[in-house]
């Protein structure tokens, strides 16, 4: 009975602190003014990214010019901005999912097909980017986000045919 | 304690028509459906008690308790109406709420509730158990939205907030009611729950009365700038295109 009576003591306490008004959402939280990033889906914001996750520098260093304590600090160095990047991206996505829309009609259309597909790509994204965080965090920018498999026989070869020509490609366009 | 039960039943049922009244007045009834249905129900099913408390009293305690047990399913329809209205200026998000009310409800209803019913063998504490443990689990959604809700920076507003703090008053002290009267002894049992359900609906009527007397908007949508011109397909689109983005990424 007096477990039952704390919780309802307890329920009531912390149902009045979170009804104090919430601390508004800043945009740009985390990411100092001096050091924006280019807003996600414009050219520069892509180029960006591509840069980032692109392996093809620290091999350079490490492989042909062979300054392998260089290409650690580059690896080290594009990590932190990998991070920065998925952060600013969650950040881009926080402001679209927490920006209030009037909609035509005033009452809400909970049960249409197309906010649950709204929901599910907002929790899709949500987890995804997570995932992407904690691997880049722990594994850093260059590796595998999807598992490859490559430990299979069978996919070994596919994977080395198609990673080559790739390489070769965007050396040639820098 | 007798008179003072019915006096108090009277009080609920004259503040829930007075609810209603002013529902209907307004455009209240039209935005919280889910809420107005459930005060429609509670509003029929007191006139009904009391025709039978006064017509058959032996049926009344069997009555009395299916009343109760589809009254705690019926609650269910707040805690919809509140998740929907948190989250219904966020198109991306707008079924968050019901998806959490949802999942929570069937997760603590397989672990927590359905246990406590099949486990007792006599009625009555299976009863007393499964009203309590239903307030736990409605208590706990509660809590889970109002800290989603904080979490996005979802402004109530004094609608939501009035249905939230009125449903939070009601479930604490059926909480400790029904707690109480697994305790305590047959008689003293009784009076508890002749009197304290009672008095829990009163308040958080009451609370309800005060708080949808008249249509506040919620405090978030009045910034909304509808100069942008931005709907929900836009922000369909703009989910989408984060989506592939990440995806792209994810696949290199």
């Amino acid at each position: 009975m007096f477990i039952y009576g704390a919780i309802a003591i307890a329920f009531l306490i912390l149902v009045s602190k979170l009804f104090a008004k919430p601390r508004p959402y800043e945009h740009d939280e985390g990411i100092s003014s001096p050091h924006r990033i280019p807003v996600p889906g414009t050219k520069h914001w892509l180029d960006l990214s591509e840069r980032i996750f692109n392996p093809v520098d620290a091999r350079w260093l490490k492989e042909e010019l062979a300054f392998p304590k260089l290409a650690e600090a580059l690896v080290l160095e594009r990590k932190r901005l990998a991070i920065r990047w998925l952060e600013a991206l969650q950040a881009s996505f926080e402001e679209v999912v927490r920006t209030p829309v009037l909609t035509s009609d005033e009452v809400s259309d909970a049960n249409s097909v197309g906010s649950w597909q709204m929901l599910w790509l907002t929790l899709r994204f949500k987890f995804l980017v997570s995932y992407a965080l904690v691997v880049v965090k722990l594994f850093g920018p260059y590796h595998r986000l999807v598992p490859s498999f490559s430990w299979l026989p069978f996919s070994r070869g596919s994977e080395g045919r198609l990673r080559r020509p790739a390489l070769a490609n965007s050396r040639n366009s820098e | 304690m007798h008179n003072l039960g019915i006096v108090i039943s009277i009080c609920v049922f004259v503040l829930g028509g007075l609810l209603i009244w002013r529902g209907a007045g307004s455009s209240l009834i039209r935005l919280f459906p889910l809420f107005y249905s459930y005060i429609i129900y509670n509003f029929c099913s007191f006139l009904g008690m009391y025709l039978i408390y006064w017509r058959d009293p032996q049926l009344y305690p069997s009555a009395y308790w299916l009343y109760y047990l589809v009254s705690i399913l019926a609650e269910f329809a707040v805690l919809v109406e509140i998740s929907d209205q948190i989250f219904r200026p966020f198109p991306a998000i707008r079924n968050l709420g019901r998806a959490l009310t949802i999942l929570i409800s069937i997760a603590f209803g397989l672990v927590y509730i359905l246990p406590a019913i099949l486990g007792h063998t006599p009625r009555r504490p299976a009863l007393f158990d499964f009203a309590l443990r239903a307030s736990v689990t409605k208590a706990v959604i509660l809590v889970v939205l109002f800290y989603v809700a904080r979490h996005y920076g979802s402004e109530l507003g004094r609608n939501v907030s009035g249905l939230m703090f009125g449903f939070s008053i009601y479930l604490a002290m059926i909480i400790a009611t029904m707690a109480a009267g697994r305790a305590f002894e047959p008689a003293l049992r009784d009076t508890i729950l002749w009197v304290m359900p009672s008095l829990a609906s009163a308040l958080c009527v009451l609370v309800w009365t005060v708080s949808l007397w008249k249509f506040a908007p919620m405090p978030s949508m009045r910034v909304i700038s509808t100069a942008t011109g931005r709907d929900s397909e836009s922000v369909a689109l703009e989910l989408s295109h984060f989506n592939s983005e990440l995806s792209k990424f994810l696949h290199k």
